[in-house]
């Protein structure tokens, strides 16, 4: 019954017109920066936060929040029409969203990743309201062995993103985990491939790799390809998902939300994890594995979900401990020290009708987010109609902007050239750049977790079995590879592979 | 009176006027403050609101541009080489007077490609224990790592940081044997200290204060040279028996070293009336800073201190970059 007081509580705080307002202003520019690639959620809460100042501080939490889960969502629609994942999270989306869109899906692409948000918005901002408490025992839990184990797990879900040879997977991946080495190690300190270039120090973007590889050289494999004039669409399709396209989707989107929601409560990666998770999960279960990155629905259903639970629930840690799991996080702990609300557990307690506003506010935001979008998927797609001759350049265009609006560096734009051929070469190769993508996420993740947890251990390696959790991880890891490695398994992978070509 | 002495005069006079008329003037056109550190850090909330209440006192908007990367070099080196008149830098202790003991090059020279405005904020780093560690000061810290040598852990947030470098100044100090492990910022290292992975944490109030206020650790000193206003009743180090410790991490403006002098004091003058204000203080505050002032002079014997200071606690700890 205190769940339905609080709840209640938060529903009346969210919806005072006041509120309202900024709710939508949030979820509007949310949507709008998230459009926009390199220009993240990030950036925009640290332009806007002085502008806050002014406003109560329930008011402002839920224009920023309403800011961060709105550019999650906003990274997919470019990701789905043009191949552009704007942030880390939305890779995963392009994968099977932007093969719909080609196939003239887009806007069943569209519509199930707003209708999948929309569902894995609701019940995670259910479970922040009634699990907090457990969740942040459990990432409180995580240390570094846990880390280790589940990076372990990731790196090995890797190999079944790949609808390709095995071989060619795992080499994207050992690609991935190495150019994730370049930059300054977090435990020495040391530069490592930097070749005294000081931008390379800090390693390669994300947002610069993820830009050459997908959207750079899908428009290079594009102009070989079309005439002059064409354009990407070659029939528009209808704009809504079929009704058997929304029943093979509803499981996905369950599955993607609980797995999001549990990740996303993980400090440091686990956001941009669930929706990898997700996709190698939708995967495996899936009776036509073989359909998975050529448009098949549950690979836009389940990572879209879990992206967006994972945003959601990422709030957990900041309100109940007070420590930030991400950049966008810190500043809103900022906002709220701002407005003298000491973040932390007893949050709950002395300002109840912010903690509760500010959830009952993510659900409306969510409502609103789909109000708004359901009926510009028609716009968005009618841009894709564009001759491809007008349309590229605009997409080129953006992506130099936002690069070189994240640092404010030219050094990141030019590097996105060397990305872009090589996204070209794997294409001719017949390799698969996400592979490579999660590799270079984890990667660095799994080397400072790993060697911290040996420092910790004072070098002893065992400390990964005898802690519970991260046993449970590995074991599941070496369940996974087993099923990849069994013949029998393998053969049905060749001849999926067979089918492929 | 020479006419060669009156040419003199009149060269310096209108040397004089012609920079008094500068400072009249200046600024020109819209003035840049570089932020070596991303959007949202706390140098960058600094630096915005310093930019905020500048831009009317200026007449010229005042734009903060992030230039991240390096450990906060990239962004130095962008305002050392900038000629544009109208370029400030909101740097700090790293790229500035630590990482010359750390980088075995510098593509700048504090002393020579730069001059001091104003120390804007101080930060307070904290010493915070686990509340379970039987202990509750420096000397009983000392005391428990010298009955376990090598087996207390301590999270920094980052190498080379100042969180680092004020713990092995204190292991230097204390002659104690505690390991580093380091962190890439202030919420992974305070989410290990309040997961148990180590014992203690050096780092900045603002990420431990709600831990301390959630029972689960317990602040035994402030590294700064004196005590902190956020956090009143924790003694600094130096009051526990160690005078002259003092690891101060501030924000300060700085220009390029051939900005005029009248400039320089313009500038001074108006943070200085910025810092001032009872509205800023708070939000400083609010984002752990504690707002400072200094005269230019002050703020550059800071840096010439620290530049003296560090290279034999980067050497004791190991922590060169190269």
């Amino acid at each position: 019954m205190d769940l339905l007081n609080h709840l209640a509580l938060g529903f009346q705080t969210a919806l005072s017109l006041h509120n309202l307002l900024y709710c939508f202003i949030g979820v509007l520019l949310g949507t709008a920066v998230g459009v926009l690639p390199g220009l993240g959620p990030l950036s925009t809460i640290a332009m806007l936060l002085p502008m806050t100042y002014a406003l109560s501080p329930v008011s402002a939490l839920i224009m920023l929040a309403g800011i961060y889960y709105g550019a999650q969502y906003g990274g997919s629609i470019t990701a789905i029409l043009v191949n552009m994942p704007g942030e880390s999270s939305s890779v995963v989306t392009c994968l099977d969203g932007y093969q719909m869109a080609r196939r003239g899906r887009a806007g069943a692409a569209l519509a199930i990743s707003a209708l999948g948000s929309f569902f894995a918005g609701s019940v995670a901002t259910v479970i922040i309201a009634g699990f907090a408490a457990p969740l942040t025992d459990l990432a409180t839990r995580f240390g570094s062995a846990e880390y280790v184990a589940l990076m372990v797990l990731g790196l090995v879900g890797a190999v079944v993103l790949a609808h390709g040879s095995l071989l060619k997977a795992l080499a994207m991946i050992v690609l991935g985990l190495l150019l994730g080495v370049v930059g300054t190690d977090v435990n020495s300190g040391t530069a490592r491939f930097s070749f005294d270039v000081p931008e390379l120090m800090d390693g390669f973007n994300f947002v610069v790799v993820a830009m050459g590889l997908f959207a750079f050289a899908e428009i290079i494999r594009n102009l070989e390809q079309a005439e002059a004039g064409q354009t990407v669409l070659q029939k528009v399709g209808s704009l809504w998902p079929t009704r058997a396209e929304l029943r093979e989707a509803f499981p996905a989107v369950l599955r993607g939300t609980c797995l999001g929601s549990l990740l996303g409560v993980l400090p440091g990666g686990g956001a941009v994890m669930s929706s990898f998770a997700s996709y190698s999960l939708e995967k495996k279960v899936s009776r036509h594995p073989e359909a998975f990155g050529k448009g098949a629905i549950c690979g836009v259903a389940g990572p879209e979900s879990a992206n967006n639970a994972g945003a959601q629930t990422s709030f957990i840690p900041m309100l109940t401990l007070g420590i930030p799991p991400n950049p966008v996080m810190a500043l809103m702990v900022g906002a709220m020290t701002i407005h003298s609300i000491q973040p932390g557990p007893q949050v709950m307690s002395a300002n109840p009708e912010l903690f509760w506003g500010l959830i009952a506010s993510m659900w409306v935001g969510n409502g609103m987010l789909l109000v708004l979008n359901l009926p510009l998927i028609g716009v968005w797609i009618r841009m894709l109609s564009l001759p491809y001759r007008l349309l590229y350049p605009a997409i080129l265009l953006c992506c130099v902007i936002g690069v070189y609006g994240m640092q404010n560096n030219v050094f990141d734009v030019m590097l996105i050239l060397p990305f872009a051929l090589l996204g070209y070469l794997f294409h001719r190769l017949g390799c698969e750049p996400a592979p490579l993508l999660l590799g270079f996420i984890l990667g660095p993740m799994l080397e400072e977790n790993l060697r911290r947890a040996l420092r910790l251990s004072r070098g002893d390696p065992t400390v990964f079995l005898t802690r519970p959790i991260s046993l449970v991880l590995l074991l599941i890891a070496a369940g996974l590879l087993l099923a990849v490695l069994l013949p029998k398994v393998r053969d049905r992978r060749e001849q999926v592979f067979v089918e492929d070509d | 009176m020479s006419s060669r002495l009156r040419g003199l005069l009149v060269c310096v006079s209108s040397c004089f006027l012609s920079l008094s008329a500068m400072a009249q003037s200046w600024p020109s056109q819209p003035v840049k403050i570089v932020v070596p550190t991303p959007a949202g850090s706390s140098v960058d909330i600094v630096a915005r609101v310093i930019g905020e209440k500048l831009t009317p006192m200026l007449g010229q908007p005042v734009i903060v541009e992030n230039r991240p990367g390096a450990g906060g070099t990239i962004g130095t080196d962008a305002v050392a080489k900038a000629r544009d008149g109208h370029t400030l830098l909101m740097g700090y202790n790293g790229p500035l007077t630590v990482a010359p003991s750390l980088y075995p090059k510098l593509p700048y020279d504090l002393a020579k490609d730069f001059a001091p405005v104003i120390l804007v904020v101080t930060q307070p780093n904290v010493l915070a224990v686990r509340s379970d560690l039987k202990v509750n000061n420096i000397k009983e810290l000392v005391a428990l790592a010298k009955a376990k040598p090598g087996q207390l852990d301590y999270a920094s947030v980052g190498n080379g940081s100042l969180s680092h470098l004020a713990m092995e100044m204190l292991k230097m100090y204390t002659n104690t044997y505690i390991v580093h492990i380091p962190f890439n910022g202030g919420p992974p290292a305070a989410q290990a200290l309040n997961g148990g992975e180590v014992h203690m944490a050096f780092a900045a109030l603002s990420n431990l204060q709600p831990l301390v206020k959630a029972g689960k650790v317990k602040l035994i000193a402030v590294s700064n040279g004196r005590r902190s206003v956020a956090a009143p009743m924790v003694p600094t180090v130096a009051e526990q028996g160690f005078p002259g410790f003092d690891a101060t991490t501030w924000n300060g403006v700085l220009v390029p070293s051939n900005t005029p002098r009248e400039v320089i004091l313009k500038l001074n003058k108006a943070i200085g009336q910025i810092l001032a204000l009872p509205d800023v203080q708070a939000r400083l505050l609010a984002a752990g800073a504690e707002s400072a002032g200094s005269t230019p002079e002050q703020f550059g014997a800071l840096m010439k201190s620290e530049l003296a200071a560090w290279p034999a606690v980067v050497k004791r700890s190991g922590a060169k970059l190269d």
